[in-house]
């Protein structure tokens, strides 16, 4: 009875990781940061569709989306959603409209605090993830530098402030 | 009662009805069926009205408010595929009621085959010494449009040619990111929602970065408070010029200039309705010399 027991327990402990280690390995950010992929989040906690200057931040990033390609994963992130939707965690704040880049074996991601509302910023990290020519002017919208990690044994991306 | 026309000789307003044979709010025996014969007619000139039944209800009222912002706010008309400048200059409040000069002008446009559009115009960037259109401006998808175009509201096309002069006194040159937007989802989706009401989506806003030497006045240099010189003397110019500028917000938008509207007014639907027509199913845009 007690051997009973202890198989059950241990086979719902197995079960239980099992499905927690599927949940994360299957999340579609998970398989586009696997794929080598780049990564856009973007928080959007409460879009407020008849603001201007929130016009200006989603019409930038949607076209973005609509002509970046297949390398390129696109997510919205609601911070305030517990538990989180993402795997994901961040090692500082982010403020409303921040967007995230990130893209593995790259030597650091970026993050631009707040509405991107120039699509310059957006042409600057797409020419750095895909290897091209940066001209000068350019790095005047490059976004803040951040280190990014995947933590295999909880199947989470993890970001920080580079140090 | 001092005009006949196909439309009666009464003041057709909400509330009338051929079926009752109430015209101008009263019953009135006998009579034609002039609300129908004005919806026909809102229609001819490509006024959006869901149905033709006889009855004067809210959306004939809408329907003749259109007209009516269409004889006021600009003089373009569609005329055989074509786009036509109109000579007669109207005057005419947004009432919904067909008075005396509203029915003379329908029957007026009829006559001449004139058809309801929008005021979008294109104005060449490259007569413009200050203004460059960026590497992120997309050129719009119409059969009008060309590269170097920038789309915007006749109303509104002192904003730019503004801003090119006022860059060109303040020795700064002015790379556009944004002018007109067509509304909605691109065809591929979006990541978020897009913005239902906006200065953009009616040609009455421009986004740019304010280029002084090799500095980029961008939204994270304003943030810092370390803006050129010659950009902030630009914005205030912009500013004393009677133009919104996007940093004034509660929520900065540095790059955003725009000529307001007020976007909760009939003027504001009606043009948004208008304009985004003419992208939608291709409808001429006249090319406008800033000169």
């Amino acid at each position: 009875m007690k051997l009973l027991r202890s198989s059950i327990t241990l086979g719902l402990a197995l079960l239980i990781s099992a499905c927690a280690s599927a949940d994360t390995a299957t999340h579609p950010l998970v398989e586009a940061w696997h794929a080598g992929k780049a990564i856009v989040i973007t928080t959007s906690p409460n879009p407020d569709n008849t603001d201007e200057t929130y016009g200006d931040f989603a019409h930038y990033l949607n076209n973005f989306a609509a002509s970046a390609g297949d390398h390129w994963a696109f997510f919205a992130l609601d911070p305030q959603a517990s538990p989180p939707k993402l795997p994901i965690e961040f090692g500082f704040t982010l403020t409303h409209y921040s967007v995230v880049f990130i893209k593995q074996n790259e030597a650091q991601g970026y993050v631009y605090p707040g509405p991107i509302l120039e699509p310059q910023v957006y042409d600057f990290v797409q020419r750095q993830f895909e290897g091209r020519e940066i001209p000068d002017y350019l790095y005047q919208f490059s976004p803040d530098e951040v280190q990014v990690d995947f933590e295999e044994e909880n199947g989470l991306l993890r970001v920080d402030t580079k140090t | 009662m001092a005009r006949s026309s196909c439309f009666g000789p009464f003041e057709l307003k909400s509330g009338d009805s051929d079926k009752k044979q109430i015209f101008g709010g009263h019953r009135r025996p006998n009579a034609a069926s002039y609300v129908t014969a004005l919806q026909e007619a809102l229609r001819a000139v490509d006024i959006p009205l869901a149905i033709v039944d006889g009855q004067f209800g809210p959306g004939t009222e809408q329907a003749l408010k259109m007209f009516q912002w269409c004889l006021t706010a600009h003089p373009y008309r569609r005329f055989n595929q074509s786009l036509v400048t109109d000579t007669c200059k109207v005057t005419q409040a947004l009432s919904g009621r067909l008075d005396t000069q509203t029915a003379s002008e329908l029957n007026r446009w009829i006559a001449q085959g004139y058809v309801s559009t929008g005021d979008l115009i294109r104005l060449d960037s490259k007569q413009l010494d200050h203004v460059e259109v960026g590497v992120g401006f997309r050129v719009l998808s119409h059969v009008s449009v060309c590269e170097g175009d920038v789309v915007l509201s006749a109303a509104a096309a002192d904003l730019l040619s503004t801003a090119n002069k006022k860059a060109g006194e303040r020795c700064v040159k002015l790379v556009l990111n944004q002018a007109f937007r067509v509304n909605g989802v691109p065809v591929s989706g979006a990541v978020v929602t897009p913005a239902t009401r906006s200065q953009h989506l009616i040609g009455h806003a421009i986004d740019c970065n304010i280029v002084d030497g090799s500095n980029w006045n961008n939204s994270r240099t304003f943030a810092a408070g370390r803006q050129t010189e010659g950009a902030t003397n630009f914005i205030d110019d912009m500013k004393n010029a009677g133009y919104r500028w996007g940093g004034n917000f509660s929520n900065p938008d540095t790059p955003h200039f725009d000529k307001r509207l007020n976007p909760y007014g009939d003027a504001y639907e009606f043009k948004f309705f208008f304009n985004q027509r003419i992208i939608a199913n291709n409808h001429p845009i006249p090319l406008k010399n800033l000169n």
